[in-house]
């Protein structure tokens, strides 16, 4: 276990929930110092630009402290910051909603197998090796019209790399729905990429 | 059963893969090793967060802006807190 993550893992511990609640400078600076790299960026990654990201962040952090006096320990602080911050996206983007009916991807998915479940269309070799620049904008180009819940379902799980149970108690879904979440953007932005990136050069 | 195509891409793709028992896991197994699709599916789509990782992390990353924030935040967190008390417990509190 290196510094960090200790230091982390001290974090998670209850004895930081009652030093905020008593309003340890120290301690709300190590909260900052800890996740807010990690926030902003998850903020980024749901499709807030970069002002909007920064302003979510801090009134996620403002929120945080607000509330953790009625914070139990019962989640980890993480989980916590998260959930807050996705309420916070949503009010910056609006309407969001958590689970569309229909989704577009779902037919596309569907055209891609035949009746009898095989490849009509197999996915074919992606070239991702673009420059940083080039990936970016193929990344955005392909979320843009992405529902911001599931942008951030795939942030955490497949970025931040969070458990699906975790991210289940953030977003307030079931595991379902956590699932066709992830299907679903995932195959939106694998669609995309496989349009944007399919230049003859071999990925995969 | 026998997986097929789709149902394999269903499981990769929501993630269920992990969730199912020993046996089904190893049909998943060899159904991506004989059919070359699936294999390529499995591979971009767990190539997706990766990918996505590193085209955020050229903006999300400078050093100087992200401090600049931090300090921000903090000023902004110290003045609710004073605003707030350092004492103004929540009278709910023994229920727990």
């Amino acid at each position: 276990m290196d510094a960090a993550e200790t230091y982390r893992a001290e974090l998670e511990s209850e004895g930081i929930v009652e030093k905020l609640r008593c309003g340890d400078p120290e301690v709300l600076r190590e909260v900052v110092e800890s996740y807010m790299t990690q926030i902003l960026r998850a903020a980024m990654g749901a499709g807030l630009d970069r002002q909007t990201a920064e302003d979510v962040t801090q009134a996620t952090f403002v929120t945080f402290i607000e509330v953790s006096r009625r914070f139990e320990g019962r989640s980890k602080v993480r989980t916590f910051l998260f959930g807050i911050l996705y309420k916070k996206i949503a009010e910056a983007r609006r309407a969001v909603r958590k689970q569309e009916r229909v989704d577009a991807i779902d037919q596309t998915i569907e055209s891609r197998f035949r009746l009898d479940g095989s490849w009509q269309r197999p996915p074919r070799p992606v070239d991702l090796q673009l420059y940083d620049g080039e990936i970016r904008s193929a990344i955005e180009a392909c979320l843009e019209d992405a529902p911001a819940a599931q942008r951030f379902a795939f942030v955490l799980r497949d970025v931040e790399g969070l458990s699906t149970e975790e991210i289940c108690k953030i977003l307030d879904v079931s595991r379902t729905n956590l699932g066709v979440m992830l299907y679903r953007i995932r195959n939106r932005l694998r669609e995309c990429l496989e349009n944007f990136g399919v230049k003859g050069a071999r990925w995969c | 059963m026998v997986l097929t195509c789709k149902e394999f891409a269903r499981l990769v793709a929501s993630g269920a893969l992990a969730e199912l028992s020993f046996w089904l896991r190893l049909e998943a197994r060899v159904h991506a090793w004989l059919c070359q699709h699936c294999r390529r599916y499995q591979k971009q789509i767990h190539s997706l967060g990766p990918a996505a990782e590193r085209a955020w992390a050229s903006s999300a990353a400078d050093p100087a802006e992200t401090d600049a924030l931090g300090r921000r935040i903090l000023e902004e967190l110290v003045r609710a807190q004073c605003q707030a008390g350092p004492d103004a417990k929540d009278a709910s509190e023994p229920e727990a």
